[in-house]
């Protein structure tokens, strides 16, 4: 790997960092719901335009890496969920595109933004399996069966909400996948780059 | 992690007090977070809630819920102090990701220049009119122009690593800081708790 793809590295985690720090800090002032998602998407999409620049094997991972990084190293404390969540995320879409032999046709991307904005409909289960124990994601699934008889609503309606959630999660991963695509052609023709 | 989430509940305790003990191991100083005010505020907020639910045992229930998210809180203050990004680029170059220091060492001097670039890009596009033809549009410009940017930068970063010969192949990765001989001895001591749970166990008294 040379200097000019370890460069271009860095910039983009550090961008994917500086979008989680700063627009993170102030969705969550603000309390935009699903603020995660929305940073997901923004973040991928930053780590798929960067590794559409460096063609190697584990370049989005490496982009991800650095995020979650400055994540761990920031001046405000490591922040354990969002430094989890990164890492997975770039996993996620490193097998996407690995799983596509690392061709840089659009499907490989918006399957990629995909699967790594899905994850953050699974991450707080993951905390929760964490802080709880295995018993903690079925007593929530209880909760929600209890909150829904409650409210006279039918027994499907919990995994109605939560199918409903994944699509929603899906459509804006693969939004954010297809934009990372085109910027990527209009970067490509705009400043006439090449792959380093 | 992997401790807080699979221990059952009866070995949440033995689970604790090993990753304590491990954790003062590895870094003493990240035992402090079990002190620290959100740790506290945490375990508190949590007995009281237990104690509310009517739950049999009422806050003494909150017990394992507060030791998993000890063992979440020492563990991963363990990797954040102990981490440095010498010890990260090892870790990277363990599992063939080449170049995770030097990235690193990039991302770290550009982050205030890349948040300077982010902001003054949006104020250029907007005194140039791009907010006023919607706001898809001006989203699409603003971030072709950010990520070019971004490519132009990194080309000017690049050539600058290589005049400093950050490049070289086969540089030696500076080793750690080494413990000193309190930070043994108070690293031991966090084993006592652990070693005490085994030998109860074990029926030794």
């Amino acid at each position: 790997m040379n200097a000019r793809q370890i460069a271009r590295l860095g910039l983009f985690g550090a961008l994917w960092g500086v979008v989680e720090i700063s627009l993170g800090a102030a969705l969550q002032a603000a309390h935009v719901p699903m603020r995660g998602t929305l940073l997901a998407a923004i973040g991928i999409t930053v780590a798929l335009v960067g590794a559409a620049f460096v063609p190697r094997r584990g370049a989005l991972l490496t982009i991800g890496l650095v995020a979650a990084a400055l994540r761990l190293f920031g001046l405000s404390g490591p922040a354990i969920s969002s430094v989890v969540a990164i890492a997975i995320e770039a996993l996620l879409a490193e097998a996407c595109l690995a799983a596509f032999g690392y061709r840089r046709c659009r499907a490989s991307y918006v399957i990629a933004g995909a699967a790594a904005v899905l994850w953050d409909l699974f991450h707080p289960g993951l905390g929760a399996l964490i802080i709880g124990g295995p018993g903690m994601v079925a007593s929530f699934w209880r909760a929600a069966n209890k909150a829904a008889q409650a409210l006279h609503l039918p027994d499907s309606a919990p995994a109605a909400l939560m199918v409903t959630l994944g699509l929603l999660r899906l459509a804006v991963g693969s939004a954010a996948g297809w934009t990372a695509h085109t910027l990527v052609q209009q970067l490509r023709r705009r400043f006439a780059l090449d792959d380093a | 992690m992997a401790a807080a989430a699979l221990a059952r509940s009866h070995e949440v305790w033995p689970a604790f007090c090993v990753i304590v003990a491990l954790s003062g191991v590895v870094e003493v100083r990240s035992l402090r977070r079990l002190t620290g005010r959100g740790f506290l505020a945490f375990a508190v907020v949590s007995a009281g809630l237990m104690a509310l639910s009517g739950e049999p045992g009422g806050w003494a229930a909150a017990g394992p819920l507060v030791a998993r998210g000890g063992m979440v809180v020492v563990g991963f203050g363990a990797l954040a102090d102990r981490a440095s990004p010498a010890a990260l680029e090892a870790l990277a170059g363990r599992v063939r990701l080449r170049g995770f220091g030097l990235a690193l060492g990039i991302a770290l001097n550009s982050l205030d220049a890349l948040r300077g670039t982010a902001t003054d890009t949006w104020h250029a596009l907007r005194l140039r009119g791009a907010t006023r033809a919607g706001l898809r549009r001006a989203a699409r410009l603003y971030a072709v122009a950010l990520l070019g940017a971004v490519l132009t930068r990194a080309d000017a970063v690049a050539v600058a690593a290589v005049s400093r010969g950050c490049d070289r192949r086969g540089e030696r990765i500076p080793a750690a800081e080494p413990a000193t001989v309190a930070d043994r001895l108070v690293g031991l001591l966090a084993w006592l708790p652990a070693l005490a749970l085994l030998l109860r166990r074990a029926g030794a008294f």
